[in-house]
């Protein structure tokens, strides 16, 4: 209240003093706009010229401005304006270290009656003040205790008012320069001042260590003219403040003068790199604490950072030289994990990033143009960090000696990423962001670091980059990367020793060479104890295999499951090969192909943008899911499997796509095509991926689990054999090991499924003895029952082969070229499934058969949106008691596969394979037909052979058949 | 009997090398031995002889004649298909159908062995057996065996017809039907050229690997006994020349002299 009714009398006065001076003086010119004037500053030696040793001890600094002034008629000179804040912004790198000069409470600055009672061992300097047109006589200016929220205060009493002089710490955006304000506590008229500070101030008042300097110098030397500035406004036109208390300099109530100085010299000082080169770096894994470092596990980090600091006022060991230069302060740092640590996928679970982007839809939450804390999300810390400085010191309470460094605390946070830093599709180096922040709201410091970190496209190896860290004197700074689970590094595979290398560029660079300090660590345990691995080649390959449907009943559509697992320390996924077990169907009708075109496109989305609109919502036909990353926490993809066309020689694929969204990561999209191959002969599935990748923006994936659910509504259909099958994987792991999973597969009640298919034969065409008649044969199966299995057909006596149109048969080359010869074509087959939309038709041929039987099988080889081929073999059964035999087509491998309905038809005349060995309207004959289901049910009966003949009754049915059938056990 | 036995002589003997030669090339031999041929990679040996050996030197002589050989291949492989063959007897050998019943090309078509045996058992003049190899492509060999029924196909301007019947069950049921022309030719020692051509067996994948056929059939006409095959004996010896043609190209010729006792 004091203070505000001062600031108001003085207020008042001045401007009656400038309505008086205007009035009365009547005089013609305006009063000078309000400015600084005389500005300089300078950091002298002994003998008063500038002083510009890169990192050395200048004997003073002085400072000294003006401000414009006016008369007031009545005696007085005042400023035309009376100042309110000052503040001085130091040239970067320039700083006063008065750690080791004792300190004087704020309270004793003023005790009253014009004087202080600070001691004289805190002076640190002089102030002359300018008032009234003169400069008084240099008062004592004293280090004071801080109060809370800043790292150093001034003082000095000036007409009985403490004038408190507080140095801080821009933002990083400004450089980190120290600032000295004088925070609206001018309010008295002065038009001017004289600062000086003692650069060693026990040789002014013979306390304190003796000889320790207290500036020091910049020590950029490409810097240019170290600058200060200087900013005011006045009590008449304040100044807008920014968020920080700091003049926002868009506001033009704000007056600036600068005071360039001389470039410092001599960066080449080998005293400078012999500091600088004492640099030492420890890097070490952080997992259990105690134990071996296991190999393939996720792993935090320690590392520690240690600079030699001559004239330390917090070491008492430090050596006290004001010739020796203060080590440069770390410019750059480049630290380069050994190959192998890399960062985990398991980190991503929870994880979120902190925005540094205003573009972002959280804003900027880090700020680097202002002083204040970052607001980051919790879920994007990933670590902390503790530093020490020479500059400030911790204090016994009761004594206030310096006991040490005062540590400073902060937190690691992850980045999210800036454009272009992460490469469509994962190919690319990724580059990952993460920021350092140290921050004490006791002493009123923040510190902003950002860092990237590279990782390398094709072995994962980081590279972290610091550049343009602040000027600032750094004794210690060490960093943890929090261990456990969610860790955001993984140790290498293999077992050994690992070396993290830096590259760590001074301030006073390139007059300083870098240093290359570098830290090792060894890898002595595998996972969880396990043995350990000298080379990823030699760590064992046995993942585990769950996969079935989840209802197993015969004939029903269930969700199909496939799960395979690995564990830490085990070679990778590369690639697989699935065999899916016979009867194991899909059904495709209505699903439309996800055309490579759209597959090339989410391939080159981001993951996000998939997410937001997958690529082929009608195609899907179920969810993977994949693990990835070490430790029992692995993050988990989600992705989606999609029906594709053909592929790789296969009829169609399966393309799975899987946005790589990982915490607040988007490496693009990633779309792994799967080769489905369907067994022409037994319409088995057997699926061939492409290769997995294995690593995505350098970030090795350390695949621990794929899942794939085929859960598409009555998409996959068990089999109505209730055999007991397998399902059988070869898994291929990153380093060439094979390993061969199965999983028993066995679909359940069977015995409940009905067989009652139907075959009627009809013979076309020339009917007489030695006539080649067409045959057409239509099989319908009742939908819900088992299916075909087997089935024979025995065709009468009267039904020869003829021996002159068995010719040409189709070699099993010629078949695979889909180069049968004409002549080898017999008919035409169409089989019509319910699970496809389109039915499957072709050519039957007659195809050689490497000598497994006799004679050339009948082949009908159906196309279409699948291909298959039923393969029927063509024999003779005699009859018990003649020479004569019966031709028997036997299909033995009928795929166990819902078919409608199914037509062969067999060319007749010139081309026809059966020839009549009798007149068929004369002795029509039936065909026996043999059926056995997939479920083991059989159904045999006698179709008669329909012909053009005029009807005529057999007398043979019934009775006659039914003993034929009897005889004919045994000719399946 | 005079003209007409000269004319048959040629015939009988012709019609028995070509009833031989349904399977192979026929082979006209002393009993008891055999003459082969190699031309290029196929080898056929055959032998047979005929009964008795003493005939008039001057007028036929009934004869009942047996036929046998092989064919392979010196690397072993399938043998090619035989596709027809043409023999040139001997002018004193004869062929006598006439009187006899004869059986035709359809009746013996899409029969097996019992069926055609039953429908023209009354034209049989002989029987045999052959083994044939059934080698389709890329397929093992199957060998198949079957009887072999000769039938009379009666005789029509100068041309003298032999149908030769087979009937295999593996791998199928199909009926294999054979016809020999036999006509009169004046071509030195030779009287008679015999034509067989043989119908693919299996579609051309089955070969003749090897036969034996006796044809002795004696029937009685107008009152005599006559013989479908006849022949006499003027100078010691009958004599024939058979070309067999191979599916893939290879012809092979060889001839057959077989002593015979003159008397009379």
């Amino acid at each position: 209240m004091k203070g505000f009714m001062n600031r108001l009398l003085i207020a008042s006065l001045t401007v009656l003093a400038l309505t008086l001076g205007s009035v009365g003086a009547a005089q013609a010119a305006d009063p000078p706009p309000f400015e600084v004037l005389g500005f300089t500053a300078r950091a002298l030696d002994p003998v008063g010229n500038d002083y510009t040793v890169a990192g050395g001890h200048p004997e003073e600094a002085v400072t000294s401005f003006r401000f414009p002034v006016m008369d007031t008629g009545l005696g007085g000179i005042v400023p035309v304006e009376p100042p309110k804040s000052t503040f001085t912004e130091l040239p970067a790198g320039f700083l006063a270290n008065l750690a080791g000069v004792a300190r004087c409470p704020l309270s004793k600055l003023n005790p009253g009656n014009y004087s202080t009672a600070c001691p004289g061992a805190a002076q640190v300097g002089t102030v002359g003040v300018s008032i009234n047109g003169s400069t008084g006589s240099p008062i004592g200016l004293y280090n004071l205790t801080p109060e809370r929220g800043y790292p150093l205060e001034l003082g000095f009493t000036y007409l009985n008012k403490p004038i408190v002089l507080y140095p801080l710490l821009r933002s990083r955006t400004d450089g980190y320069r120290a600032t000295v304000a004088v925070l609206g506590a001018a309010d008295f008229a002065f038009t001017g001042a004289d600062v000086q500070v003692f650069g060693v101030p026990s040789a002014h008042t013979g306390a304190g260590v003796p000889g320790l300097p207290a500036l020091i110098n910049p020590t950029d030397c490409s810097a240019g003219a170290p600058v200060t500035r200087m900013i005011v406004d006045s009590w008449t036109r304040p100044g807008r403040l920014t968020v920080d208390g700091f003049p926002d300099l868009s506001d033009s109530r704000w007056k600036t003068a600068v005071a360039p100085a001389p470039p410092v010299t001599g960066c080449d000082n080998p005293k400078l790199a012999e500091q600088f080169d004492e640099t030492t770096i420890e890097a070490t894994p952080l997992q259990t604490p105690g134990g071996p470092i296991q190999a393939d596990q996720p792993a935090g980090l320690g590392f520690d950072l240690h600079f030699s600091q001559a004239n330390d006022p917090t070491d008492p060991s430090s050596a006290i030289d004001p010739d020796i230069p203060a080590t440069p302060p770390l410019k750059n740092a480049i630290v380069s994990m050994p190959a192998g640590v890399s960062i985990s996928p398991s980190a991503a679970n929870g994880l979120d990033g902190c925005s540094e982007l205003a573009s972002d839809p959280a804003g900027d939450q880090v700020r680097y143009d202002d002083t204040l804390p970052v607001t980051c999300p919790e879920a994007s810390k990933i670590g902390t960090v503790v530093g020490t400085s020479p500059l400030l010191a911790s204090h016994d309470p009761t004594t206030d000696a310096v006991t040490g460094a005062e540590p400073i605390g902060g937190d690691v946070y992850v980045v999210k990423p800036h454009p272009g830093d992460l490469a469509p599709g994962g190919q690319g180096e990724g580059t990952f962001r993460v920021l350092i922040q140290l921050e004490s709201e006791k002493y009123g410091v923040n510190v902003k670091l950002p860092g990237t970190v590279k990782a390398d496209k094709n072995t994962g190896q980081l590279t972290a980059t610091f550049l343009e860290n602040p000027q600032l004197p750094v004794k210690d700074l060490h960093l943890e990367i929090e261990p456990g689970p969610r860790a955001a590094l993984a140790t290498p595979v293999t077992c050994g020793a690992f070396t993290t290398t830096t590259d760590l560029v001074p301030w006073s660079t390139p007059g300083t060479p870098d240093a290359h300090p570098s830290s090792s660590f060894q890898v002595t345990s595998g996972p969880n104890g396990s043995p350990c691995a000298a080379t990823p080649q030699a760590r064992p390959f046995a993942p585990a295999l769950t996969a079935g449907t989840q209802s197993a009943g015969a004939g029903q559509s269930s969700p199909f499951v496939l799960r395979l697992t690995r564990k830490d320390g085990e070679g990778e996924f590369s690639s697989l090969e699935a065999t899916l077990p016979k009867g194991l169907a899909a059904r495709f009708v209505g699903i439309p192909y996800c055309s490579d075109a759209a597959l090339a496109a989410a391939a080159a989305r981001s993951g996000k943008a998939e997410q937001a609109n997958p690529s082929c919502p009608a195609s899907r036909i179920g969810a993977v899911t994949v693990g990835a990353g070490p430790g029992t926490n692995p993050f988990y993809a989600k992705g989606t499997a999609y029906l594709a066309g053909p592929y790789k020689g296969a009829p169609m694929s399966v393309a799975v796509i899987t946005p790589a969204v990982a915490g607040p990561f988007d490496v693009g999209t990633v779309v792994v095509r799967n080769a489905l191959f369907i067994d022409p002969e037994t319409a088995q599935g057997h699926v061939v991926s492409d290769p997995f990748p294995k690593i995505l923006d350098g970030i090795p994936l350390r695949l621990r689990s794929i899942e794939v659910n085929l859960d598409r509504p009555s998409f996959t259909l068990n089999p109505t054999s209730c055999e007991a099958k397998s399902i059988d994987v070869k898994v291929t792991s990153t380093d060439g090991a094979l390993a061969s999973p199965t999983n028993h597969f066995q679909a359940a009640g069977c015995e409940k499924l009905g067989f009652k298919p139907k075959l009627s034969l009809r013979l076309k065409g020339e009917t007489k003895r030695s006539g080649n008649p067409a045959l057409t044969a239509v099989l319908k199966a009742p939908a819900g029952q088992a299916n075909i299995a087997k089935t024979t057909v025995l065709l009468p006596t009267s039904a020869f082969i003829d021996n002159a149109h068995v010719n040409n048969p189709c070699t099993r080359v010629q078949f695979n070229a889909n180069a049968c010869p004409p002549g080898s074509v017999l008919g035409t087959a169409t089989a019509y499934t319910p699970l496809l939309d389109q039915p499957l038709s072709g050519p039957v041929y007659f195809r050689s058969n490497g000598g497994e039987r006799d004679l050339p099988d009948l082949v009908a080889d159906l196309n279409g949106q699948v291909h298959v081929t039923l393969v029927g073999f063509i024999d003779s059964v005699p009859i018990k008691g003649t020479e004569k035999s019966r031709v028997r087509t036997r299909f033995q491998s009928v795929p166990d596969a819902p078919v409608s309905t199914f037509v062969l038809k067999l060319k007749g005349g010139k081309k026809g394979l059966i020839e009549n060995s009798k007149n068929l309207c004369k002795h029509p004959g039936a065909a026996t037909v043999l059926m056995e289901a997939q479920n083991g049910r059989t159904n045999d009966f006698q179709a008669p052979l329909k012909t053009s003949c005029a009807k005529t009754k057999s007398k043979k049915k019934g009775k006659v058949w039914a003993a034929a059938l009897g005889s004919l056990v045994g000719w399946r | 009997m005079g003209s007409c036995s000269r004319k048959s002589r040629w015939l009988a003997l012709t019609g028995a090398v070509i009833v031989s030669a349904v399977v192979g090339v026929g082979a006209v031999s002393a009993a008891g031995s055999k003459e082969s041929v190699v031309v290029g990679n196929v080898e056929f040996s055959a032998g047979g002889g005929f009964s008795p050996k003493a005939l008039s030197k001057t007028a036929l002589t009934p004869i009942a004649f047996t036929a046998e050989g092989k064919i392979g291949t010196l690397d072993g492989t399938h043998p090619p298909a035989l596709k027809e063959v043409l023999v040139e007897a001997d002018k004193n050998s004869a062929v006598t159908t006439k009187g006899y019943p004869t059986c035709k090309s359809g009746q013996l078509q899409s029969q097996d062995t019992s069926h055609a045996e039953a429908i023209c058992k009354s034209a049989i003049i002989g029987k045999g057996t052959t083994s044939v190899e059934i080698a389709f492509p890329e397929s093992k060999v199957v060998p198949v065996n079957s009887k072999l029924l000769v039938f009379n196909g009666g005789e029509s301007g100068g041309v003298t017809t032999y149908y030769i019947h087979a009937y295999i069950t593996v791998p199928v049921p199909a009926a294999i039907v054979t016809t020999v022309k036999i006509k009169r030719i004046h071509h030195g020692r030779y009287g008679l050229l015999a034509t067989a051509s043989i119908p693919k067996i299996a579609g051309g994948s089955g070969s003749v690997t090897s036969f034996s056929l006796k044809i002795d059939k004696k029937f009685t006409y107008k009152g005599k006994q006559v013989s479908v095959l006849s022949a006499k004996c003027p100078d010691g010896k009958l004599q024939a020349h058979a070309t067999a043609v191979f599916a893939d190209g290879t012809r092979a010729s060889t001839e057959f002299i077989r002593p015979c006792i003159g008397k009379g």
